[in-house]
């Protein structure tokens, strides 16, 4: 890739999710784009340590939707710019990565064609400043970008084709690795890592807070109830054993808790997806969109 | 499909998650208000549509439709007391006396320790109530006419 080189050093795996951990560096122009490496491979376990910043915040607490990213990254003079395309290249990066595994790529050519990605299209021809908010969505955008790279690299590369990866990278635990159930085309893929990261992204963001508020009875029933059978497709903890462990009066209480709870996250879905929108009024729309290719995917 | 929280012997659930997920944060966002005593029922009545549907609807058996009543009575009742803002709070406390209404009109009793002239003042103000469903209203409306018809006693403990 003219003009581009990168660097990309897989550290030990990661003792406390058991996930490798990847560091990306991107050379491009004399400038260094660095893409850390955690965010990248979000893990979410109910039981490691919660995450202490907010995804879609910059760090001074600012609150950025996906296209206030995608102007200030399309903006080579941004004094903010590295931290946008930071942000925008970590929130999409599993969503992009399922769409180049269920197009047949192994892992390790996915994340090769990903990085490629990043430095040919993004930075190279700056995707980014012939974004426009008014012709549709980021994720639509980006999807199709990656889709015609990853069509016009495939040609150029006359390697012998990997049959396609049988599952999809839609799981909640893990960011990338692919999960069980379901089939469907490297579109489909990419959407549902996106929605999994959506999710995942307001679980954390829900547990965050409910730490922080002295919450922890709401979180406990919140994970034990929905979190964990919608993550690997357990069986809900029975509410009489909650009432048990938790001390609480009894199986009404406990609902009416959980009740509060999955407010709390559904709100917090709500609101990693408007981000994603460039007008607050395109949310249910975004959402029914989501829903309509999900569900063409699961026929 | 087994419609008691207590014993919970049902298969997981084989809906799609994510799909499960958008759909309820989709109805969240069409009514803010209803959702939470919807989920609410539907947590404690998983057979029923929503909360009206769960008050309204009996299942065989005096008893079981008593106990079924009384464990949504409850989980209005802590939703009254601690739900998340004022809106929540009153809906719960209108949905509570809904389901004190369906134990007069379907079986004669109370099951509340309360007051009859308290309880029967909250169904009064439930019937008057123009922004819940009609369905409930109709039932206070019922409870309101059999009150003052007919003796109700309070339901034995066992």
């Amino acid at each position: 890739m003219a003009g581009a080189s990168i660097t990309a050093s897989t550290d030990p795996r990661d003792p406390g999710t058991g996930t490798a951990r990847l560091r990306l560096e991107v050379d491009f122009q004399g400038t260094s784009h660095v893409f850390s490496e955690r965010a990248m491979r979000t893990t979410y376990s109910s039981r490691v340590p919660p995450m202490n910043r907010r995804n879609a915040q910059t760090a001074s607490g600012a609150s950025l939707t996906d296209w206030s990213m995608v102007l200030d990254s399309a903006q080579k003079d941004s004094p903010t710019r590295q931290e946008s395309l930071d942000r925008l290249v970590r929130r999409y990066w599993g969503a992009m990565l399922a769409r180049a595994r269920a197009s047949g790529l192994s892992e390790h050519d996915a994340h090769d064609a990903i990085q490629g990605f990043v430095a040919d299209v993004i930075l190279e021809r700056n995707m980014l400043a012939a974004a426009d908010p008014d012709r549709g969505r980021f994720r639509g955008l980006l999807s199709r970008s990656l889709a015609n790279y990853l069509r016009d690299r495939n040609r150029r590369r006359s390697a012998a084709k990997r049959s396609p990866v049988d599952g999809r990278v839609d799981s909640l635990l893990d960011g990338d690795a692919p999960a069980a159930g379901g089939s469907g085309g490297p579109e489909a893929a990419f959407t549902r890592h996106w929605v999994a990261t959506v999710i995942r992204n307001a679980i954390q963001r829900v547990r965050t807070d409910f730490e922080a508020g002295d919450r922890s009875i709401e979180w406990r029933i919140l994970e034990a109830r929905l979190i964990t059978p919608m993550i690997d497709g357990s069986r809900p903890v029975p509410y009489a054993a909650l009432v048990n462990e938790l001390s609480l009066k009894d199986v009404p209480r406990a609902a009416s808790l959980l009740v509060t709870g999955k407010r709390a996250l559904g709100r917090a879905i709500l609101d990693e997806i408007s981000q994603t929108v460039s007008d607050p009024d395109d949310v249910s729309e975004e959402i029914k969109d989501l829903l309509r290719m999900l569900e063409v995917d699961s026929r | 499909m087994n419609s008691n929280p207590m014993e919970e012997s049902r298969e997981p659930n084989a809906v799609d998650p994510l799909s499960d997920s958008l759909r309820w944060v989709l109805a969240l966002g069409a009514d803010p208000s209803r959702s939470p005593i919807d989920w609410l029922a539907l947590e404690l009545d998983p057979d029923a549509r929503n909360a009206a549907d769960a008050i309204c609807r009996s299942v065989p058996g005096a008893d079981a439709d008593l106990d079924r009543l009384e464990l949504l009575k409850s989980g209005f009742k802590s939703m009254r007391m601690s739900g998340e803002n004022a809106s929540d709070r009153r809906v719960a406390a209108r949905y509570y006396a809904a389901t004190i209404a369906a134990g007069v009109v379907r079986h004669r009793v109370w099951i509340t320790e309360q007051r009859p002239e308290r309880v029967t003042t909250a169904i009064e103000d439930l019937q008057q109530d123009d922004s819940m469903p009609e369905s409930l209203r109709d039932l206070a409306k019922d409870a309101i006419e059999t009150i003052d018809g007919e003796i109700i006693r309070r339901r034995p403990r066992n």
